[in-house]
């Protein structure tokens, strides 16, 4: 019994001391627990810069510049991780000052003897051009395939905001469009038929991309005018053509009715198992008929 | 063995013979894109000849972002230049006065061939050309079959008009294989739509200005 009290004793007089600690140690918990949070925000912001510059780096070296033509391959995987982590604002400004480059940068003329600047030859302006072309093909890639979130928010805070870059943003939408345009859809969905339907699915998904940005009430003021290249007049110009999303959903949509055919896909064995396959059959068919529905209600949007 | 050389020869000779070109150019002074523009040439049809002369030609570009990636130069060939007209609105109508009409396409870089399909079928779409007339499709499904057109490989279209009203179109790939179409009165119009009619794209539209050129 008189043992048992003993270890009572002890036992509230060591537990009394901690209690007196504990409020010091929990600061110092806190303390800590701060200091992880912060590195650890250190820690994720050096990530997130990671993530941006990995892909910044990359995507203009001369390896994945070389070869821009018809399709800037080597650029694209770079360009979307890019469009992944960048923040809008962050695009915005780097678009502002590529295209600043593009318009105004040229290297130094080499001088003769007397001090006069020799015109450029025809291998340096070849050059030059294609150098201003990669940059213009990078903001391409980038401004394609920005999440739509990005999308608004720049246009929220330049647009709608009176922002330092509005004019920037609408230079922006119109690369967003060419992307989209001419890579994305043109050369790559619907220049082969669109025979199942996650092809019809995607190309959906695009083409929304390119029918919000039609339907702006600035849609006017959207375009790409450069002016840096050799001779000037080679220079990219273009003013958005709004017509283009609906002609896009006319092909999408012609091109899902011929070639897409979900009925004879279901009859085609996929797994080896018959329950599984006719679940994956109803998956496709109620993504072909999602995406046709939104198609019906994409071409009537217009003629309204 | 003398046997056997006859033999040989007259296996090669059928062969050549069954490769015959549908279409015989005759070469001009100028060239497009390293291609040889022809001043004229001769079509085979059922063993016939049927003299041609070239009344345009013309790079089909595709306009890729910033840049116009070179696809293939046309040639345009008529049987009767002077029925030719050399204005937008006219020259498709004008090819009915032409019994054989010739368009020869040789490509500057290869293009699947349900790539070449599918920008044919474009191309019907922007002249509200029925996909599904029979000889349209016999002409799609040749086109699709055919292959690949490869760089440097032409393919050829030869439509030529019958008394009876009907029309005939000589499809040939770039392996030289030759596909007849049957069809009624207006096949030559619907096929030469695609380069004469309204543009699917801005590069055809600029194929169909130089093709207008004198």
């Amino acid at each position: 019994m008189k043992q048992v009290l003993c270890i009572a004793i002890f036992g509230i007089l060591f537990s009394g001391c901690g209690m007196v600690e504990m409020p010091s140690k929990m600061d110092k918990t806190n303390e800590n627990m701060e200091k992880m949070i912060d590195n650890m925000n250190h820690t994720n912001d050096g990530i997130d810069q990671q993530k941006q510059l990995i892909p910044f780096e990359n995507m203009l070296k001369p390896e994945n510049t070389a070869n821009l033509f018809p399709i800037p391959t080597r650029m694209m995987p770079y360009g979307k991780k890019l469009a992944e982590a960048i923040s809008a604002q962050d695009f915005v400004e780097l678009a502002y000052l590529w295209l600043k480059e593009i318009d105004e940068v040229l290297p130094a003329h080499k001088v003769d003897a007397n001090g006069n600047e020799i015109p450029y030859t025809q291998d340096e302006i070849t050059g030059i051009n294609h150098d201003k072309t990669a940059v213009l093909m990078a903001l391409q890639v980038v401004a394609g395939f920005l999440p739509q979130k990005a999308v608004q928010e720049m246009i929220e805070s330049q647009v709608y905001n009176s922002g330092r870059y509005e004019n920037t943003v609408y230079t922006i939408l119109m690369l967003r469009v060419q992307f989209t345009r001419d890579i994305l859809l043109d050369a790559s969905l619907l220049s082969k038929p669109l025979d199942n339907s996650g092809k019809v699915a995607q190309a959906v998904d695009y083409n929304k991309n390119i029918d919000f940005i039609a339907k702006l009430p600035f849609a006017g003021k959207i375009a790409l005018k450069t002016t840096g290249f050799i001779p000037t007049e080679d220079s990219p110009v273009e003013q958005l053509d709004t017509g283009v999303a609906l002609k896009n959903w006319q092909r999408i949509q012609r091109s899902a009715e011929r070639d897409c055919n979900v009925t004879a896909r279901g009859a085609e064995p996929k797994t080896g198992d018959a329950a599984k396959d006719q679940q994956l059959h109803q998956v496709e068919v109620n993504q072909y008929n999602q995406a046709l529905s939104d198609i019906h209600t994409f071409i009537g949007s217009w003629s309204r | 063995m003398k046997v056997a050389f006859l033999a040989l020869m007259t296996t090669l000779s059928l062969g050549f013979s069954a490769h015959a070109a549908l279409l015989k150019l005759t070469p001009g002074p100028n060239s497009n894109n390293g291609v040889t523009i022809s001043t004229g040439g001769t079509a085979t049809i059922d063993g016939k000849d049927f003299d041609v002369s070239t009344v345009g030609s013309g790079l089909r570009s595709k306009k890729v972002l910033v840049a116009n990636v070179k696809v293939y130069v046309a040639q345009l060939l008529v049987s009767s230049t002077n029925a030719f007209v050399r204005k937008d609105a006219e020259a498709l109508k004008s090819l009915e006065d032409s019994q054989t009409v010739a368009m020869q396409l040789t490509f500057l870089r290869s293009v699947e061939a349900d790539k070449v399909k599918v920008s044919f079928r474009d191309a019907f779409d922007a002249n509200n050309v029925d996909i599904n007339n029979p000889a349209i499709k016999q002409l799609l499904t040749a086109v699709e079959k055919g292959g690949d057109a490869t760089s440097g490989g032409t393919l050829t279209f030869v439509a030529n008009k019958h008394s009876d009203g009907t029309e005939t179109l000589i499809y040939e790939d770039t392996a030289g294989k030759q596909v007849t179409v049957k069809g009624d009165r207006g096949l030559t119009h619907d096929v030469f739509s695609m380069w004469l009619g309204n543009p699917a794209d801005d590069g055809i539209a600029a194929l169909k200005k130089s093709l207008l050129q004198e």
